[in-house]
């Protein structure tokens, strides 16, 4: 199953663009590897969660100022490299690693292009290399729920981990508007597809590049399985909702739901069903 | 794997057009595509001859005479691009009407790649499949109960400092 998601990932990065693991955007194709294409890509991924920018992307999620100077930093699966190019603009000592080569090389690639530092290498989320207590802060964003052993990837994170470290991890939310409607109800209920297939099957071919032909694995959590998992390494954690997909999905449920409603009214939804858990403490 | 010898058509056919207008109506359809989200004539060839190398890809738009043709076939295959045959009523209706079900056997294949009987159970289950999804039932139900229990989750999370 690994060799499976790996190869799956390299044929399919998440470029963010008009159809999953391709380079066509809205305004138009863009080369692999020029500074260019990571740009779009970077504006796109920046724009599909925007209420998560203040100053800079993701800064109401990362400890930027608190882990920079040389802090130890680690990214598991850093995908195309976006979120570890900013570790590095802040000056953190950034370890970005993910299971398959295109991420590697891609985001040396991309590191390469801006004259940053960081150590890039492949690693398997199961079983990672490193030492006990290696890094000052590790995080995940939207990767984790793709392993096939979650508890295993979890007791990894936190076993590189500093004691009092803090962590960072955006997993996929089974109580979601997002999976209810889109995969449960839609592909589940009317397009028939429940004669068919398992929830976990479900879930994962209609996960990321569900337009498509669906990836091998993706299991999103809950709220309460999620709780479980942190408790043996950390008491001083919390999870949020963040439900920045829910602009897209008003918008589908009617057409116009999305227009009449204002920010205000979807936070009253996001905060309770939104698509992304975001659990961040700090390690026992 | 499928008898080589049996007479196998397959029955396809695209309602979806290519672009879509900026009027509200044209919004409603355009959504309902992205919800469907067919696939194009060309995947469903391919999926057609992956499945059945001799049978014969038959697109009722343009063959006018296929509810001849399908009178001696061994099994008809209905080629919905999207999952549950949105638009493929017609063909349903006239297909019924001119085959033997004792001779004639028919499927579904469908864009995401499902292959099953269809008979009489399936075809009620799809064509309220169908009404609920082109009419957007279950999603004026839950917009109604969304836009009533707004404004009192708004209220709550207000009182309870959550902004």
């Amino acid at each position: 199953m690994n060799e499976q998601i790996k190869q799956w990932w390299e044929h399919n990065p998440m470029t963010y663009a008009n159809v999953h693991g391709q380079f066509e955007y809205k305004d138009g194709e863009f080369n692999t590897g020029e500074l260019e294409f990571f740009n779009r890509l970077d504006e796109e991924f920046y724009s599909w969660n925007k209420p998560l920018h203040n100053i800079r992307p993701f800064d109401s999620l990362f400890p930027y100022e608190k882990y920079a100077g040389g802090y130890k930093v680690l990214e598991i699966g850093c995908g195309l490299g976006t979120m570890a190019m900013n570790w590095a603009l802040n000056d953190s000592k950034i370890t970005a690693v993910d299971l398959n080569d295109v991420a590697v090389l891609m985001t040396r690639k991309r590191f390469q292009l801006l004259n940053l530092d960081g150590d890039i290498h492949r690693e398997d989320a199961n079983a990672l290399s490193f030492g006990d207590g290696e890094f000052d802060y590790t995080y995940s964003w939207g990767v984790l729920h793709h392993s096939p052993d979650l508890e295993k990837s979890i007791s990894e994170l936190m076993r590189v981990t500093k004691p009092n470290g803090e962590f960072g991890i955006m997993l996929y939310n089974r109580k979601s508007i997002l999976h209810w409607y889109m995969t449960e109800y839609i592909e589940g209920f009317l397009h028939y597809e429940r004669h068919f297939l398992n929830s976990l099957q479900m879930a994962s071919r209609y996960g990321d590049g569900g337009r498509q032909e669906g990836n091998p694995h993706t299991w999103p959590v809950t709220v309460g399985e999620i709780n479980k998992l942190i408790r043996p390494y950390s008491n001083k954690f919390r999870t949020t909702l963040l439900g920045t997909e829910l602009d897209s999905i008003f918008k589908y449920l009617i057409p116009g739901l999305g227009m009449v409603f204002s920010i205000q009214a979807k936070k009253v939804w996001a905060r309770r069903f939104g698509w992304s858990i975001w659990i961040s403490g700090v390690r026992r | 794997m499928y008898d080589k010898s049996l007479k196998v058509y397959g029955l396809f056919i695209n309602k979806w057009p290519e672009s879509f207008g900026q009027s509200l109506s044209q919004y409603y359809k355009r959504a309902v595509y992205f919800k469907a989200n067919p696939r194009d004539e060309e995947y469903m060839k391919s999926l057609f001859e992956e499945r059945f190398p001799t049978g014969e890809f038959i697109d009722c738009l343009a063959d006018v005479e296929w509810t001849i043709k399908v009178k001696k076939a061994d099994m008809v295959v209905l080629l919905y691009p999207d999952a549950i045959g949105l638009g493929f009523c017609n063909i349903e209706r006239k297909l019924n009407r001119n085959i033997n079900r004792r001779n004639t056997s028919i499927y579904i294949l469908n864009g995401r790649r499902r292959f099953y009987e269809f008979n009489f159970k399936t075809r009620i289950c799809l064509y309220c499949r169908r009404v609920l999804e082109r009419y957007m039932i279950g999603e004026i139900l839950v917009s109604c109960f969304i836009v009533v229990l707004t404004p009192l989750l708004w209220l709550w999370d207000q009182l309870r400092g959550r902004r």
